[in-house]
């Protein structure tokens, strides 16, 4: 049986901005609408699940000044004020299965949505502590993502390790997420390819997001089935600049 | 007087469809809870003096919560995260077998058998920092589920 996890750390990509620095408290919980089935016949109370209902929160310390650096308080008071776009939040829990938390080829939840709520509370003499909570909007996705380019600043283009996810069927599509921390100049563009082999001999792009030249920044790119091929990987493409700080992942969820 | 039950080895397994009739334990279990209850219909009629009830539906649902497993393989030890998460996007309806005793079924050790569930609920990622991460996963019975208790199977 595998070890139990011990939630040393937890990446929490927020758009981007990596907030880990301040939280201690993750919650990521993902619930169905419990819709009555029974019918005649029935002795129980029947139930069929409904929407989705993925939710996000954290809690941490507050802290206000540079929002470049993750300090709460200057990411999320924005967005709760004058921001209601949709933003991905990754969370990358450790040994998913490799021991650090984010790394390559791990585990992680990437759920689009906005913050809907963000609190300050508490008594003299406390260290002020803050929570936050996102939901999804329409359109909003949550996938069980895998991590093909683990955060990383990198100065030249980056193939990332080719990974076999399988392949996906006609009801399913993929979601690709990149979150950009950080960008000393140029244009760096991001690409999803496939393959039917673990040396991608002849690759085929199956998702181009738009080309980045600021940060922080953060995209999503989908693609439906089916696609028979099972190994992924990603590409970063640089164009002039010196350097990004950014991650990406990749999911695949049922059409709706 | 039989003696109480010490649940220190429960059982708790699932089939991956209702088509199958191949258990295999979820991996990790902390605590299991089976609450049994019924819908309160009132039944109240003149000449009562009490608030008299009638049995209505009946409520089956199962809570879960397991030693949380980020392992990509499935394996009957291995892999709950995985299991659980495509069973719930899926909405997959699969079969439930739960005993006191991770033991053979018997009259002092039954078996609880749902033949028709889905998950409607789980954490995958939910703790304070320092803390180990757990699963909380609740089940609820479909149309056409019936829960039956066993004594030899």
């Amino acid at each position: 049986m595998a070890d139990a996890v011990f939630l040393s750390d937890c990446k929490v990509w927020n758009g981007g901005y990596a907030l880990e620095g301040s939280i201690n408290n993750v919650s990521l919980t993902i619930g169905n609408s419990e819709l009555a089935d029974n019918r005649m016949g029935d002795v129980q109370e029947a139930k069929y699940p409904g929407l989705l209902s993925p939710q996000f929160s954290a809690k941490g310390f507050y802290s206000a000044s540079v929002a470049a650096s993750g300090e709460p308080d200057a990411v999320l008071f924005p967005r709760l004020h004058s921001d209601v776009t949709s933003w991905p939040v990754t969370v990358c829990p450790p040994q998913a299965p490799g021991a650090a938390a984010g790394a390559d080829g791990n585990l992680a939840y990437t759920m689009w949505g906005a913050e809907f709520s963000y609190e300050i509370s508490a008594s003299h003499g406390e260290l002020l502590p803050y929570t936050f909570k996102k939901l999804p909007r329409s359109g909003g996705t949550i996938t069980r993502d895998t991590i093909l380019l683990p955060r990383a600043t990198v100065s030249a283009t980056t193939t990332g390790t080719g990974r076999d996810l399988g392949a996906i069927t006609a009801s399913q599509r993929l979601v690709a997420t990149l979150h950009v921390f950080a960008i000393n100049g140029g244009s760096w563009v991001l690409t999803l390819e496939s393959d039917d082999n673990s040396g991608f001999t002849t690759p085929t792009t199956r998702a181009t997001f738009t080309a980045v030249t600021s940060a922080p920044n953060r995209q999503q790119q989908t693609a439906n089935g089916a696609i028979t091929d099972n190994w992924w990987r990603f590409v970063l493409t640089k164009t002039g600049g010196t350097s990004i700080n950014a991650s990406a992942t990749l999911g695949f969820c049922p059409i709706p | 007087m039989a003696d109480p039950t010490l649940f220190q080895n429960g059982y708790f397994a699932i089939t991956t469809s209702t088509a199958s009739s191949t258990y295999v334990e979820l991996p990790g279990v902390k605590s299991i809870s089976l609450p049994f209850s019924n819908a309160e219909l009132d039944d109240a009629v003149m000449g009562d003096v009490v608030e008299a009830k009638y049995p209505g539906l009946q409520s089956r649902p199962i809570s879960v919560t397991a030693r949380q497993d980020f392992t990509t393989t499935l394996a009957a030890t291995s892999g709950l995260d995985k299991r659980i998460y495509t069973l719930q996007e899926n909405r997959t309806a699969v079969k439930v077998k739960i005993r006191p005793a991770d033991a053979a079924v018997s009259g002092t050790n039954p078996s609880y058998i749902y033949n028709r569930v889905r998950v409607f609920s789980s954490s995958p990622i939910d703790a304070n920092h320092g803390e180990l991460l757990v699963n909380k996963i609740e089940f609820r019975l479909a149309s056409g589920g019936t829960v039956t208790k066993s004594t030899s199977t």
